[in-house]
């Protein structure tokens, strides 16, 4: 009995702070209260020191909302407050995404007033009915974001932000909203169910298509309600078909669907098979659309087009490819060879509805004669230098001894491999530079610069004719490595999340207000840009 | 928990024989039979659209949604035995011929080529019950799972059925909406599931004795079902487990409580290991079951109330009982598997915690350990109905239908279970006191000659009569019976001698031969 103490007692203390907190003498106090004023008593604030690693350390507050870190050793500390309902906010931050204030601390100082007020999350709520204008229970319905990931629209879930049903008047609440703008979806009877079959997935206000959905804006705290939806029933058909081998055998296969991008233009969330071990695989309940059906075993990936207008769709054979093989080479222009291979070399998916739905692609492995090989290459791609040596840019690439710099080469079968790769890096790369400047003509220390090619051919996912970049403290920018030709340049006062601001309709409305450039091999360009109207 | 649901079916079928058991179909069966029928509201008997309306019995039936004028068709069914079950927002689940949701519904039974037309689902409004769950210090406590469980009254005990559930949001509010007129029990249980999970139940207390019924008709709305989530200070019960020698010993234990109600939300088990285990409890009665690694089982049951408790349990050797399942006829399937159960009454402790039985393949060897207690042998086949027991012999005693009371340590062996197949079925209708055919009733049939309670609830059968006003009980062990139709019969709840002495006077005398059918009308009786 005692030894089972003194393993608990082991057990219990090992995820526990394995360093002793650090004593000083200084203390910080302060109170969490509602933007609207009253104390928030037992939120939880977490103290972190900026210039030591450490855990932080956590106190509640009381029922005046107040709270203090006492003996603690000088430095620089970010204090957080969170509590359930609430937005978590940093000192100093006014938004969740914005910079906070880190305190600076002396020895035996005490700083009073740290306080911190969280506004309430926001919440969406409405109804969802059916098309008699009857409530529909048990409609799971989710808030997410558009979101441009790799250049393209797609659906994401909000983070933290959970899915909720609609009760027996149909109505829901979702909540846990930052400020922002959102799509909410309604789904009922999901393929493959057989529950409440003959709805598609739906987005407000009411268009199956997420790309026309309404983004609603929620401000801090705020509780938009009477969203409502109402679900169309359509005639929605079943999808049988089985999944072959590259070798020909039936298996047993992770059987992926989804609207195919081609016609939504965003990508929505995938949906699985039922599967059989004799490989064959069925979807029930599918709306009309334009799907894609993805099969995967191992390294293969197979793909199908599926067009389902009411009709059951059978006998859809999904056949897997075992991938193709990229071998070349890495050849310098000029005399120079960098020290290091700093280099990546990717297979950049040219199709999203091609791309393998889940999973990393492969990337090259680069020997030390500069040759490199890449396996497993699935679906239409272009070869891509994602990283080049310092002081280096891709110039060409050549197949075959054909050019075949940014074009599209299918790939999946053994047929379609390449062993004649040459990779051309040249130290002759073009520079932009130049200082981004207020509307009060003051250096901008935020917003970004963006160059982007005036042909609208280019605008594609990783193009290598797209870059952005954000100023330093003095506003001064640097865009190197843009491939030669005629680009257009125009500052934002805000960098889209991710890679968003690849998506060609952002940089289209850029375009009407940009600055236009034209860079030749290895030019050193300066220009100076405004951010206007802030 | 999942003892506690063995448990409750193990209640129910002592007085209710396991439905025939239905082979599945392949898939997608067809057949020629059409069932067609209306969803009305229940008040006004306006048509419901979108109403989603389901076929029990075969489960590979897809289900149909009514039209706008709320009529639905099921074609191209195979011959079956048919149970038709409506959904719809805003109204309470609804059976076809079910006038309560603790009452059988009418069965419809088709033959290839039958059509009927007249199945009616009449849905009431459903109620609902809603509020808002706060903290001790008055924040509203966000996914706190918020149950609401339907109480059915039952002869010797009760039952809570659990009928919504419910999560708060980050207001604390809940809605447990659908419910049927009843009289409900809610609960609010903490986020994290495990022992350290807290449950309280309306209006805020910690024992499910102390906690407020709400009794709702159709369509009422109960707004403002507001509680706190204070948990009270639970008293302790300390359990010191002893071996035969009386010396510490070390057991693993299961406690359950099992006052007022059973049931899926009611019924909590926590398991203990140690040889003095210090679980908090809420007040009420709780039944404990514990084994030692040494085979040393004990049964107990106490009652907690607000102060702390200690118990001794002293574990006992458990009784064995072994032995085979034979034929009457000589043969016995080899792949009909059995239950042998070693079944307590609900009376004693161990009634209400685990059951104690085996599965056994045919002739096999069975074998029932840690008894103790009262017990009855008894067996049914596992899969397919159609067998039923005969005899227990032991010693050249027969056992069937009698209680065994294990002391400790007592050991059976050579024990045969005589089987058989053999049964008989009786069908027919049903008059009124003018003699008057019955369109809608129910049937009891019992054994003619008085006996042990155990023989009456071990040969006594209930139904209900399908679509034609006829009635069918198959696999009756032979002889003598009498039957009675009756307006209401409480299938749930195994009939008492009084009872059937009750119905005597109007019931039908009729005998069950091997293999044969016997039909009779049976009299009404008030």
């Amino acid at each position: 009995m005692t030894s089972l103490v003194v393993v608990l007692f082991v057990l219990a203390a090992l995820p526990q702070a394995p360093l002793p907190l650090p004593i000083g003498t200084a203390t910080i106090r302060g109170h969490v209260v509602r933007t609207d004023g009253p104390p928030l008593a037992r939120a939880e604030v977490r103290l972190l020191s900026t210039d030591k690693p450490g855990p932080p350390r956590v106190a509640m507050t009381d029922e005046s909302g107040g709270y203090e870190f006492a003996t603690l050793p000088a430095g620089r500390y970010t204090v957080t407050a969170s509590k359930t309902g609430y937005v978590a906010l940093e000192f100093g931050q006014d938004r969740a995404f914005e910079a906070g204030q880190p305190i600076v601390l002396k020895a035996r100082e005490t700083r009073e007033r740290v306080d911190i007020a969280l506004p309430r999350h926001g919440a969406i709520m409405g109804r969802v009915v059916d098309e008699n204008g009857e409530p529909l229970e048990g409609v799971s319905v989710s808030v997410k974001e558009m979101r441009s990931l790799g250049g393209r629209r797609q659906l994401v879930s909000v983070p933290g932000v959970l899915p909720r049903q609609t009760n027996e008047l149909g109505r829901y609440r979702v909540y846990g909203l930052q400020p922002g703008d959102y799509v909410v979806s309604a789904e009922v009877g999901r393929v493959g169910s057989d529950d409440l079959p003959g709805y598609p997935v739906t987005y407000f206000p009411g268009t199956i298509n997420p790309v026309e959905a309404h983004r609603i804006h929620i401000g801090l705290s705020e509780e938009v309600s009477s969203v409502e939806l109402a679900l169309t029933p359509v005639r929605t058909a079943r999808i049988t078909g089985r999944t072959f081998t590259s070798s020909g055998e039936p298996f047993q296969a992770g059987v992926q669907m989804r609207p195919s991008w081609r016609s939504t233009g965003a990508i929505a969330e995938a949906v699985g098979a039922r599967a059989q071990p004799d490989g064959g695989f069925e979807f029930s309940n599918v709306p009309p659309g334009d799907y894609v059906i993805q099969a995967f075993k191992g390294a293969e990936i197979g793909w199908q087009f599926v067009t389902v207008n009411g009709a059951d769709v059978t006998d859809l054979a999904v056949t897997t490819l075992p991938g193709s093989t990229i071998v070349g080479r890495v050849t310098f222009e000029g005399a120079e060879t960098p020290a290091k291979r700093d280099l990546d070399i990717v297979p950049a998916p040219a199709d999203p509805d091609q791309t393998a739905f889940f999973g990393t692609p492969s990337s090259a492995e680069i020997h030390d004669d500069w040759t490199f090989e890449i396996t497993d290459v699935s679906g239409p791609s272009r070869l891509r230098v994602t990283r080049a040596p310092s002081g280096f840019a891709l110039k060409r690439v050549i197949v075959n001894g054909l050019d075949a710099t940014d074009a599209v080469m299918p790939f999946g079968a053994e047929s379609q491999s390449v062993v004649d790769v040459e990779i051309v890096l040249t130290r002759e790369v073009t520079r932009i530079t130049g200082t981004l400047s207020d509307a009060r003509g003051a250096p901008a220390a935020s917003g970004a610069v963006i160059a982007f090619a005036e042909d609208r051919e280019r605008w594609y996912q990783g193009s290598r004719f797209l870059a952005a970049s954000r100023p330093s403290q003095n506003g001064s920018f640097v865009i190197a490595g843009l491939p030669p030709g005629a680009y257009l340049v125009a500052p934002v006062d805000r960098l889209p999340d991710s890679d968003g601001w690849q998506d060609p309709g952002f940089l289209g409305v850029l375009a009407a207000k940009a600055m236009r450039v034209t860079l030749s091999d290895g030019q050193q360009l300066a220009v100076n840009v405004s951010v206007i109207g802030r | 928990m999942a003892a506690a649901i063995v448990l409750l079916s193990e209640v129910m079928l002592s007085s209710h024989p396991q439905p025939p058991a239905r082979d599945l179909p392949a898939s997608r069966q067809s057949g020629t039979a059409t069932l067609r029928g209306r969803v009305v509201t229940a008040d006004s008997g306006e048509p419901l659209r979108n109403a989603r309306v389901a076929l029990g019995g075969i489960s590979n039936i897809q289900p149909v949604f009514t039209a706008n004028d709320g009529r639905f068709t099921f074609a191209g069914l195979p011959a079956g035995h048919y149970i038709v079950s409506a959904r719809k927002a805003g109204y309470a689940p609804t059976t076809f011929g079910q006038r309560r949701p603790d009452l059988p519904p009418i069965p419809i039974d088709l033959e290839a080529g039958d059509v009927f037309q007249d199945a009616e689902l009449r849905m009431p409004r459903s109620a609902a019950i809603s509020g808002r769950i706060i903290d001790e210090f008055g924040d509203p406590l966000e996914l706190a799972t918020v149950v609401a469980s339907r109480i059915v009254r039952k002869e010797s005990f009760t039952v809570s059925v659990a009928a919504a559930t419910a999560v708060t949001d980050d207001l604390g509010e809940y809605r447990l909406g659908g419910l049927p007129a009843g009289t409900y029990i809610v609960t609010a249980s903490t986020p994290k599931r495990g022992p350290a999970q807290i449950r309280v139940y309306y209006p805020g207390v910690a024992a499910r004795v102390q906690a407020q019924p709400i009794v709702v008709q159709a369509a009422d709305e109960r707004l403002a079902t507001d509680f706190t989530f204070a948990p009270g200070r639970l008293a302790k019960l300390t359990i010191a487990f002893t071996d035969l020698k009386g010396e510490p010993a070390n057991a693993v234990a299961m406690i359950a409580n099992v006052s007022p109600w059973l049931g899926d939300a009611g019924v909590n088990i926590v398991p203990m290991v140690g040889s003095v285990v210090t679980p908090a409890l809420e007040p009420g009665d709780w039944s404990i079951f514990a084994r030692s690694p040494e085979g040393g089982v004990g049964i107990a049951r106490v009652s907690i109330g607000s102060d702390d408790t200690s118990i001794t349990m002293p574990l006992a050797k458990g009784g064995r009982v072994t032995g085979r399942i034979v034929s009457e006829t000589g043969s016995l399937p080899r792949d009909t598997p059995f239950i042998v159960e070693g079944f307590a009454d609900l009376s004693s402790p161990a009634g209400l915690t685990v059951p104690w039985s085996a599965r056994v393949n045919g002739s096999a060897p069975f074998e029932l350990t840690e008894l103790l207690g009262p017990r009855q042998i008894r067996a049914r086949p596992a899969v397919a109905a159609g067998w039923f027991v005969t005899a227990v012999l032991h010693d050249g005693r027969n056992l069937l239908d009698e209680n065994i009371d294990f002391k400790g340590g007592e050991t059976l062996s050579g024990v045969q279970i005589v089987v058989s197949d053999r049964g008989g079925s009786v069908n027919g209708s049903a008059v009124g006191a003018e003699g008057a055919p019955l369109a809608d009733y129910f049937v009891l049939v019992f054994p003619e000659e008085t006996g042990p309670l155990a023989r009456l609830r071990r040969l006594a059968r209930a139904s209900r009569s399908n679509q034609k006003g006829e009635f069918a009980i198959e696999h009756l062990p032979p002889g003598r019976y009498l039957g009675v139709a009756l307006e209401e019969v409480d299938t749930a709840a195994p009939p008492t001698s009084e009872y059937v002495d009750r119905l005597r006077a109007r019931a039908t005398p009729f005998i069950v031969a091997e293999r044969q059918t016997t039909t009779v009308i049976l009299k009404l009786a008030q």
